[in-house]
Order: C-alpha cells, then structure tokens, then sequence
C-alpha cells in the first residue's frame, strides 16, 4: 500500500526524472572515478608482482632443492608432492629434474694425449629445449647426445664411440672410476642460456685451453639415473654406482599465483618448507622468491604515492562537480522547502525530503558507478598490465565510493540547511553579503594554496624515485587557481564588454554578455572546467614527455633502434657486408664489441655513425659532428682495390753480415679477423714482388709497413743501420686519389724508425734498425692517427693519464684483440650508448687498424630508428645471419610498464574522466539555468527575437565560460608541467649526464584543449537548443516547472 | 483533530503597533509601512484592502512570521513577536499563523494531487488525520486524487486553502485569493473562507482589492502610503485616526483639501470640522 507521502516521492521522481537521469550519470561517474584509481592501483601494484616475478630469473625466483646423499631421488619426489601451497594452489609448479656426475672422456685420435672433462647430464625435457644440429636424442641406456663444437673438437660424428668414465675418478680421488662406451646419437648446439629453463646454470662451459680440457655435457636418456646407471653393477670401495650423483629438483614460480593480497604469507611458507620437508627428507632447499617480493613491493612505492595523489585531484574534481549538480538540485526544489516551511514543517522532515532523491539515486548510482570502474580498469588491463593479471580490489576502492556518495548526501543536507536559514523568502541583504563573503574566502584560500604550490615546486623541486606529492597535485591546485583568477578577470572584461555591445547591431552578444554579467554563479563553472582542462593538458603533456624520456633512454641504451647481434661466414667483413647493404650510409652501421675485465670497447663504424642513438639531450653536438670527432679524417685507411699488392722495394746502406731483411706489409683482413703479415726478401737491389690478396672480395686494410731483420745465430749489431725504400706500392688505394707512396708517412706509435724522402716523390723510405728488427706498424700513413679519438666514460677517463702536449689527455685502452690501444678522449659522459658505464668508444675502422691479433669483439649491426625494413633482406643477402636482436622500442614499452610508468599511465585516465564530469556538470548548470529561464525567452520571443538569435544567445553565455575556463587551465597546465614534471620520477637510467627538455607538444596540446572547448560547445549548443525550444509562448502562462 | 476540537483551538488577536518596515535595496530603501497601527479581534474576519504597492502584501507577511518588522511590535494574543528569533517564528508558522500566497499554484506542489499537497503539509499524526479530514469538511473528496496542474483555478484556490488549514491555524492569512478567478470560483472561495472562520473559528484576514469581496467581509481596513488609511464596517467606510493623531483622507475628497492646505480644525459635537483657509482672508 502505498501511502500519499510514498506517492508524492514517486511522483516527485518522476516529475524531475531529466534532471534525475543526469545526476544519475554524474553520480556513476563521479563514483566510477573515485574507485577507477584504487582498483587501477591494487591491479597495477598486481601487475608489477606478478610481471616482476615472471620475468624475474628463475634461480631468484623459483625453488631449489639440492640432494645431499645418495639414493635422493625419492626423496625430492617427497619434496616436489610437498612443495607449498598458497591459496591453495601450488606455488612452484613445472618442476626439473637434473641429475649429474663428473666424468672423463678417452681421448680420440684427434685429441690425442688431451685429458678431456665433461659431464653425464640427465635433465627433463631436454631434448626440448636443445637444438639437434645432427642424429636425434638417446633412448637408451648406452647412448649419448654431445655439442657440435666438442664433436667438431674430438673429430667424431654421429655414430662414434666414446669411452666415458663416470663417478670418483672424476673428483680427482683414487681409484677406478666405472667405464663405459656410449655411442653417439646427436649434437646438439649450444643454446641460449638465458632461458630461463636452464636457469642460469653454467653447463655449457667449453674450453680448450685449459687443462683439463673441458667439453660441454654429454646428455644421457631420461631416466638414467633413475634406473641401473650404464656404470654397470660395478661399485667402487663399497660404495654404490650411484655414488657422487649430484641431484636437484628446480621448481618455478608460478607468478599468477602471488598477489598483493597474499604475497606476505610466501616468506613464511617457503621458510617452512626449508625447515620441515626439505630438511626432513635430507635435502637442503633455498629459494630468492621472499627478497624478489621484497625488491618488487618496494618498487611501488613512489607509483602508490602518485597514483594516490592522481585519484585524489579526480576525486576532488568529481566531488566539486557532482557536489555542485547536487546542490543545483536542491535549489531546484527551494519552492517545495519554502512551502514546507512556510506550512511549519520542522526542518529536519524538510532535510529528510531532500535527501530522499538524491539517496535514491546514489543507490542505483553505487553499483553502477563501481561496475563501470571495474569494466573500465579491465579494459585498460588489456593493454597496461602484464598479460594474466587479474584485477585486484583494495579495500579502499570501497571506502572512495563510499566517500562520494557520503558527501553527496552531505553536500545535499548542506544545501537544504542553506537554503532553510535563508528564510522562506529571499535572503536579506545581510544573508547574501556573508554569502559572498564566505564564498570570496573560499577563492582567497585556494587562490594561496595554489600560490604556496607554485612556490614548493619552484623553490624546492625533488628528483629521483621519490614522488612529491605536491608534484602529482599541481595541475587540480594551479587549475582551481588559475581559475578563480579569471573569474574576477572575466567579471571585469564582461563590464567592458557591456559597453562595446551596448551600441551594436549583434543582439546575441548583446544578451549573452548582460546575462552573464547579472549570472554570476555560473561563472564558478570556470573553476572545475578550468581544474579539469589543466588535468587534461598536464596529463597529456606529462605522457608525451615521459614517453619521449623513455623513448631516448632506450634508444641510449640499446644505442640505436635495434641491435642485432649477427654471424658472419668466413670471408665477409662486417663494415664491407655493411657498406653494401647500406651504401648511404644512413640505415645500417656496423659495430663490434669487446667486454673484458679490464673494460668494454665498442667499435662504430663511424661513417654510418647517424645510425646510432645520439641524443641532443647529451650538449655534445649533433651525430655528424660526433661522426667527424670520432674520425676526423674521414675513410682515410689505405684499402685494397685489387686482388694482388705489388710492391717494389729495395735497401740501401750496409746491412750487417748474415742479416736477412725482410720487408713486411700489415694487412688486416676483417673476414678473417686475423692480420695478414705479407713478407718480401729484400736482397739490395730493387726486388717487385707481386702477392695475391684473398682479402679482395671482403676488403683489407693496409696497416702498415715494417721489416724483419733475421739474423742466424745472433742479435745483430744495434749500430748498424740501413734504409729501405718502397718505389711502388699497387693495388692499394689513398683515400684521397693521389698515389699511394705521394702521401705523407710517418713512423708508427713508438716506432724506432725515421721516415726520409729522397728526390723522388714516389720513393718512401725509412731507416731501420736492425737489433729487434719491427714487424709491427713501423711505417704508416700520415693521416693515421698517433691515438684513435674516443668518447669514455667517466671511469675510464680517471684512469687516463694527461698528456702535456693534449689537453685532453690520451691513454690506453683495451682494443676488439683483447690488447691494448692508444686514445685520446674527445669527449667522456657517465655513461655511454648501449655500453654504459666503463667504456669506451672508438671508430671501427681505426680500431682494426691498431689490432694486431684475431679479433674476440662480437659482431653487432645498428639499425637507426626509422630504417627502411628491406635492409633486413639486404644484410641477409651479403651473408649476414641475424642471430639475436634488441629493439629500442621493445625496451621502452617495457619501462612502461615499470611501477612508475603504471602510475603515470593514470593521468590520460584521470584528465579523460574530469573532462566528462566536468562536461555533465556543465550541461546540468546550462540546463538548469536556462529552465528557470524560460518565461524570460518566451518573453523575448514575444518581444520579437527570433529563436535563433536566443539559441546563439545562450551559446555564446556557454562559450564565454568555456574559453575562459580554457586560458584558466591552459595555464595552470603548462604551468603545472613546466614545475612539476621534473619533480615526478621517471625512470631509473642512471643516464645521469642526459638532461631531457621538458618542451611539451604544443600541436597535440592545442589539439586536445581544443577538442575539448568544441565538445563543451556542443554541450552548450544542445542545452540552448533543448532549453530555447520549450520557450513557446504557452510557457509565459504562470505554472508549476 | 476533529470538529469539536478545532473549535476549541486558541483563539489569537493580532494587533500591530507603529509596524514600520523598510525593503533594502542597492538603490536605496523602500519604505513598505509607515507606522501601522491596527487590532484585529480573535475570530475575525478582515480584509485588508489598497492599491497594488501600498503594503498589504508585506504586513501579511509581517503577521505570518516571515521575517521581522524594521520597527514597531506584533502581537499575536499577547506574545510580541516582532522580536523573534527564525526559530521560534518557524514554529509560529503553519501551526498558529497559516500564510496562503497570492496565486493558488504558489501554495502547491503542482505534480501532487490534491491528497498529497494536503499530506505534504502534515508533518505530525494529528495534522495527517486533519488533513483527510479537511477533504470532505472543505468538500474536496471528489477531487482528492486528481494533480493540481489539472485543476481549475477556482479548485486550486480551494485546495490552497485546505493546505493552510491543515495545522488548524489560529490565524489564517489569505493574500488576492480571488485574483484571476472567475465570478463563479470567487464566489466559491468567499464561501469557503467564511466556513472556514464559521466552523473553525479561526481569525482570518484577506488581501485583496477585489471589491466585491470587501463588501461581504464585515469589516475592511484599507492600507495607503504604508499606514491604515480608512476602516470599513458594514458597507460603510470611515477614515482612521492613526496614533500620532494624523488623518488621512479619502482619495475621493482629496481635492477638496489638497496637499499643503491650510485647514481650520475647530472642536463640533462628536468629532472636528475642517476648513480651508484662503490666504487672502488674512493677508
């Protein structure tokens, strides 16, 4: 039964159901909004658990347990049933089972007399996760599967026998070990030990000239050790045949199993394990999963903080919003509370009336709002989270809905208490003047705040991963400022415009102006429109910065848009197979690496150099002009062009008896990576001696000319000397066109000889001395430089000792051979592209010209950003196998996705849902305004005004806000990200040289805040449209609205 | 609450004393009252009449408690309530002063049907009980359950009424009731409020300048420039000496005493004798 109060309530629902469904929608929104950034925040802190533990490596992440007897077998079986549980579901999952035992290999005829190491390896699964090059996996008992690189060392096939002997005597102790023979079934190649299944484990140790002799293991059937092992019955001293078995059981995270809510209980789980199971079964256990956690949840602190303060300026603006959509709804219903009150109504019946609507629709609102605050943070998870993550409630997800739906209700007693203490009729003018006192306090206080703000972050920017708050804060407190600013601003500028307008011919101006001007409520709406725009606009700017930021360290870091690492087949060089491909030069560069001990050297191919990742962030010039320092003398090595150097040479001066002079010509052939050292007799007269050069095909470098004195016997005399010339040098080309011997030469680096000139200018000629006799660069050209430029790290630069006659000091290196090379810094940074710290930089070219032996440098190629994808094919056509590569973009999606990326990810959310709030907020207060105004514009109307005029009227009020809302949050934006973005955290490069411009994009900036003006116009349009249109004539009757 | 104890709520007199109220405004103040001086005995019917703008409409709200007079006292019975503070004039109001504004929808919810404007207005059991049964004392049951924007002007006049009556007011106070009503409704609602005073006693006073409503209330009290200009009994009018001993005189004998004459005042049986003094008569 439905009482008459019931029935007017429903009645009263209905007859105000427009307004209704609007606050509806602002409620879900405002809800949505408030609970968006703590269901975002609890999925993304899951997200960074659960994508940290995933990629993390396994032997940090997962669980080991390690036999320490005989017979364990069984026993870590026992373990594995009883590996923890979380939630009940198993923690470590996908266990492998390896079982070991040192053993020595018979030597073959090929390694005779080697004493050669290895193991018998049996690992599950691991025919799965080898590459077979020949033969198939074993499956039995007497079979084994080798590395192609110990068949190739042994000089056997697929279908030979090796002896193998296992057990003790493998350890070095006394006695027989058990032999066996086992016939090879396969090779397999080396794989990539980075899998995570090989769990950084060092089994593939290979090496051949160390003593023992180390092959890589020798992989048994699975089962192996589980069975009789192919030892044989035979046992050693008592012991069994599975005596000196090393076993281990690793199991992996299953990372979707650990979540925030429950990440703490694993510490204590796997510490139990350890103690109870492990322990118990005489095993030992261990398992990095607890400081993993610890190093993740850590991570997020600075996104926690972040975030919080991104949900707080949204739930600020949402509350602004949505508090003035309420209040504007109890107004609208001021004639009912006057009648009640002025039918004696006790105030507080009246409150409870006004609280029923707006209850019910926060009612309906709740679940809706919180449903689309869930859809919408699984919808970005698709795209934001690691693959997998299951979105994740915070408990205070609930407390932030609560909270608006709280102060909506607030907001609505508030509202019905004003409006009850300004009497039943209008307020007197001692009501409204503390009206606009309060209201005038309110602007001065968050006109200081905004104040204080600006000052914070001026006078006292933070860096690093802690995130300052005020930082996040800035854009909603500098927007309300900015703000409220203007609104006196506008006031004023409106007063102005009364009179411009006053004469003229525009009535819509004519009107809108005025009503504006006697409206001032409506100017607040400048405030949450102006808070929101500078959310957008600072949103917007910090991602497309941020995305920069991480775009240029990635490409720093990698050095270039991809790196591979690639293979060459004998007889191509890498800087030739590259010139090739990449005859301009601006695509490709070739780049060969050396990390050592003593220090990592990087070799550029210098003339691709635009191909690399140099930044203008690091003040030291453009790539050309880096390019030009790194070799300043441009492709001034002396190349072959024919496939035969022909020298003639002759010496002069007394040569001491029983001395034989050789002349020798450096060649350094990139393919073979190995210098080629031409000797030619010299007898005294002028000898022409012509050598084929292999080398022709893939390019050789003339590195320079000396001699070998041989002497049978003994040291010869050290004041002997003599001369050798060289009249003709073929085959060879000067960089410059000129004759090769025309050119200048000079002695090489701390070369005991003296360059001369005789009367011929095609005769090169240099005085050597006899004692050591200098097979090394003796004689080169000129323009070779005496220290190969460098940029170095820092590191590097300390160890460098100064040079009087260089300012900028030279030094020694280590170069691609592994031995060292002269440099002279050019430039030194704290860290450099792709090698980071302790490094150096060197041009290729130069580099294998100082080399004296085979290179140990890996090959890489640099693909600058944007290269066109056919270099790809045309590398592949020169030879070029690409075995691995790292993608400059691979690497910056994935610092997004880094606990500070997530946080900041939040902003584009954030500034788009203030935009819809504010944009309902400014359709509600449009709408609202104009209903009370409709007799006006029926009176209008009758006064003659088209209903055009009065809809463009009324679009010109809303546009007046909304451009004055923009110059507001325009400029509180831009001001909020010109202070506060270096202060939030970005990602931690230790690129701590790079200085990245905070430049916003002013195109896409302008782009979006218009956009966003245009949207609100529309909104505006609507408004006068639908509220213009029911001012028919029949509205000047009086009635109820 | 019925009959019988509707009969035998308190009656209330009204008397006001040099009520002079003042409208503040940015361009100044409007003077609404004078200095009204007036008795109204409880259970008495009064219209108060005036041109439009002479303060009729403002000493009935001073009456119902919506504000507080700039100066002077209001009495009702014999609590002084020119002083009161909101709260207690909000008790005042709809329980013993009931205010029924000019234009009948201003009174109601127009989307409620006449039931539920009645029970909007019962905050208390009592009231609600008396709220049905004002339907059928007021003859509104055939109409009850119909929404106001759908009734007549006459009709919605009437269910105004009955809302004020829904407290059961010592005082009612009924501003142009008849305005923009028809013969045949005016008629009604006259009938109505005399009922009203009739069956429940209740001291009634009505706004209007509507002269057919003047003739059938007993007594009139005409309101100019702010102060009680003439009274008005059994048909016939009579001018008012106020406190301060000013008269103010018809508008229709205003020519034979213009302002700033010189008038002779000389003592006659029961009252004085006015005449004109011509300046030249003394020269």
């Amino acid at each position: 039964m439905i009482t008459p109060k019931i029935a007017l309530f429903l009645r009263g629902l209905r007859f105000r159901i427009g307004a209704l469904i609007f606050v509806l929608v602002a409620a879900v929104v405002a809800i949505a909004g408030a609970t968006i950034g703590p269901i975002y925040l609890g999925s993304a802190q899951n997200s960074v658990l659960v994508g940290g533990l995933r990629y993390a490596p396994e032997v940090k992440s997962g669980l080991k347990v390690v036999s320490i007897q005989a017979f364990a077998k069984s026993r870590l079986i026992a373990a594995r049933d009883q590996a923890p549980t979380l939630d009940g579901r198993a923690l470590f999952g996908d266990p492998i089972y390896t079982a070991e035992v040192p053993a020595t290999v018979a030597a073959t005829p090929a390694v005779k007399g080697e004493l050669l190491a290895s193991t018998l390896l049996e690992r599950s699964d691991v025919c799965d996760h080898l590459k077979l090059d020949a033969g198939r996996c074993p499956t039995s008992r007497d079979q084994i599967l080798i590395s192609q690189r110990t068949a190739q060392y042994l000089g056997v096939k697929v279908g030979a026998l090796l002896t193998v002997t296992a057990g003790l005597i493998a350890r070095g102790l006394p006695g027989a070990g058990v032999s066996a023979k086992y016939r090879i079934v396969g090779t397999y190649a080396i794989p990539d030990i980075s899998d995570r299944y090989w769990w950084d484990e060092e089994f593939f140790i290979f090496g051949t000239t160390i003593n023992p002799v180390t092959l890589d293991p020798m992989f048994v059937e699975p089962g192996f050790f589980g069975g009789k092992a192919s030892f044989g019955a035979t046992t050693v001293s008592g012991l069994s045949s599975y005596e000196g078995v090393d076993r281990f059981l690793q199991m992996s995270l299953r990372p979707q199993v650990i979540n925030i809510h429950n990440y703490q209980q694993s510490e204590a789980l796997t510490a139990r394990y350890r103690s109870q199971v492990a322990e118990r079964e005489g095993l030992s256990a261990s398992s990095g999963l607890a400081s993993q956690i610890n190093s993740i949840v850590a991570s997020q602190h600075s996104m926690s903080t972040l975030v919080t303060v991104i949900i707080l300026e949204l739930v600020l603006l949402g509350l602004i919003v949505f508090g003035t959509l309420i209040w504007r709804m109890v107004q609208s219903r001021m004639g009912e509370f006057r009648l009640a009150q002025l039918r004696g109504v006790r105030p507080r019946s009246i409150v409870t009336r006004a609280v029923g609507e707006p209850l019910v629709v926060l009612l309906i609102a709740a679940p809706l709002g919180f449903i689309g605050a869930y859809l919408t943070v699984s919808i970005i998870g698709q795209s934001y989270f690691v693959a997998g993550t299951k979105l994740y409630i915070l408990p205070t997800t609930y407390l932030a809905g609560l909270a608006v739906i709280v102060a909506a209700l607030v907001v609505t007693v508030v509202a019905a208490g004003t409006a009850l203490r300004r009497g039943v009729l209008e307020a007197s003018r001692s009501a409204l003047r503390n009206r606009g006192r309060f209201r005038a306090l309110i602007d001065v206080l968050i006109v200081v705040v905004a104040a204080l703000l600006t000052a914070q972050l001026v006078i006292a920017p933070t860096n690093g991963n802690n995130v300052d708050p005020l930082a996040g804060a800035a854009p909603a407190f500098l927007g309300a400022g900015f703000a409220i600013v203007v609104i006196a601003l506008t006031t004023l500028a409106l007063r102005g415009a009364r009179r411009l307008t006053r004469k003229g011919r525009r009535i819509s101006w004519y009107l809108a102006v005025r009503q504006l001007r006697a409206r001032s409520p409506m100017l607040r709406q400048i405030i949450p429109f102006g808070m929101a725009l500078a959310l957008v606009v600072f949103g917007y700017g910090a991602q497309s910065i941020i995305a920069r930021h991480r775009s240029d360290v990635a490409g720093y870091e990698v050095g270039a848009g991809k790196v591979f690492t690639v293979s060459l087949p004998k007889n191509l060089g890498l800087p030739r197979a590259v010139d090739q491909a990449d005859p301009g030069g601006h695509e490709a560069m070739a780049a060969e690496l050396y990390r050592s001990k003593s220090g990592t050297t990087l070799a550029l191919q210098a003339s691709h150099f635009q191909a690399a990742s140099w930044p203008r962030a690091l003040d030291a010039g453009t790539a050309a002009m880096v390019e030009h320092r790194l070799d300043p003398l441009g492709k001034k090595a002396l190349t072959m062009n024919a496939s035969s150097l022909t020298v003639t040479a002759n010496t002069r001066g007394t040569i001491p008896a029983g001395v034989q002079v050789e002349l020798t010509i450096s060649l350094y052939d990139q393919a073979q990576a190995t210098p080629d050292l031409l000797v030619i007799p010299l007898y005294g007269t002028p000898t022409t001696k012509s050598v084929s050069i292999p080398c022709r095909i893939d390019g050789c470098l003339l590195s320079g000319i000396g001699y070998l004195a041989i002497a049978n016997g003994g040291v010869v005399n050290p004041s002997a000397t003599f001369s050798i010339e060289i009249e003709h040098l073929g085959g060879v080309t000067n960089p410059t066109g000129a004759g090769v011997l025309a050119g200048p030469w000079r002695a090489g680096l701390n070369a005991p000889v003296k360059v001369l000139r005789s009367t011929h200018p095609n005769l090169l000629s240099f005085t050597a001395y006899p004692a050591t006799g200098g097979s090394d660069v003796a004689v080169v050209p000129a323009s070779y430089p005496t220290y190969i430029p460098a940029i170095v790290s820092q590191s590097v630069k300390a160890t460098l000792s100064s040079n009087s006659v260089s300012a900028v000091g030279t030094g020694v290196t280590v170069g691609l051979d592994g031995n060292q090379i002269n440099i002279r810094p050019i430039l030194t940074l704290s860290s450099l592209p792709s090698v980071g710290a302790d490094a150096s930089i060197v041009d290729l070219t130069q580099a294998e010209l100082a080399q004296d032996s085979a290179s140990l440098a890996s090959n890489e190629i640099w693909l600058a950003k944007g290269a066109n994808p056919s270099i790809i094919h045309r590398l592949q056509a020169e030879g070029v196998t690409i075995d691995s590569i790292t993608s400059a973009t691979s690497l910056a999606a994935s610092y997004a996705n880094e606990p500070i990326g997530l946080a900041e990810r939040l902003f584009p959310i954030a500034a788009a849902a203030g935009i819809i709030v504010v944009l309902l907020g400014l359709a509600f207060e449009l709408l609202v305004e104009g209903r009370g105004r409709i007799p006006e514009f029926a009176a209008i109307r009758v006064l003659g005004l088209s209903r055009a005029r009065l809809v463009i009227g009324y679009i010109l009020e809303a546009t007046i806000l909304v451009v004055a809302a923009a110059i507001a949050g325009v400029g509180a934006g831009l001001l909020g990200a010109r202070l506060a973005l270096p202060a939030l955290p970005e990602i931690d490069s230790g690129l701590d040289g790079l200085h990245f411009g905070y430049a916003l994009p002013v195109l896409g900036e302008i782009a979006v805040v218009v956009v966003v003006l245009v949207a609100a116009i529309i909104v505006g349009a609507i408004a006068a449209i639908r509220v213009v249109g029911r001012a028919s004539f029949d509205e000047l009757r009086a009635g109820d609205r | 609450m019925t009959q019988t104890q509707a009969k035998t709520q308190t009656q209330l007199s009204i008397r006001v004393v040099g009520l002079v109220h003042l409208y503040p405004i940015p361009e100044g103040d409007v003077v609404a009252l004078r200095g009204v001086d007036l008795e109204i005995a409880p259970g008495e019917v009064v219209a108060l009449l005036g041109p439009s703008g002479m303060g009729k409409s403002t000493l009935l709200r001073l009456i119902a408690g919506l504000f507080n007079p700039s100066a002077g006292r209001i009495f009702l019975g014999d609590k002084d309530i020119s002083q009161y503070k909101p709260r207690e004039l909000a008790k005042l109001r709809g329980r013993q002063v009931s205010l029924v504004l000019q234009g009948a929808p201003n009174n109601l919810i127009g989307y409620g049907t006449v039931r539920e404007n009645l029970i909007f207005a019962a905050d208390t059991k009592a009231s609600r009980v008396r709220a049905t049964e004002l339907l059928d004392t007021l003859g509104l049951a055939p109409i009850r359950d119909r929404v106001v924007r759908t009734l007549s002007g006459g009709q919605q006049q009437m269910c105004a009424l009955a809302v004020g009556m829904v407290h059961n007011p010592s005082v009612l106070l009924v501003d142009e009731p008849t305005s923009q009503l028809d013969h045949v409704s005016r008629d009604l609602v006259v009938d109505l409020l005399t009922r009203i005073n009739a069956e429940y006693h209740t001291t009634v006073v009505i706004v209007t300048h509507d002269p057919h409503i003047a003739q059938a209330m007993p007594r009139t009290i005409t309101i100019r420039d702010g102060r009680v200009g003439a009274e008005g009994r059994f048909g016939e009018e009579f001018a008012v000496v106020g406190q301060d001993g000013t008269l103010q005189l018809p508008p229709h004998l205003r020519h034979v005493l213009p302002p700033d004459s010189l008038v002779k005042v000389t003592p006659i049986e029961q009252g004085l004798e006015l005449r004109l003094i011509n300046e030249a008569d003394h020269g």
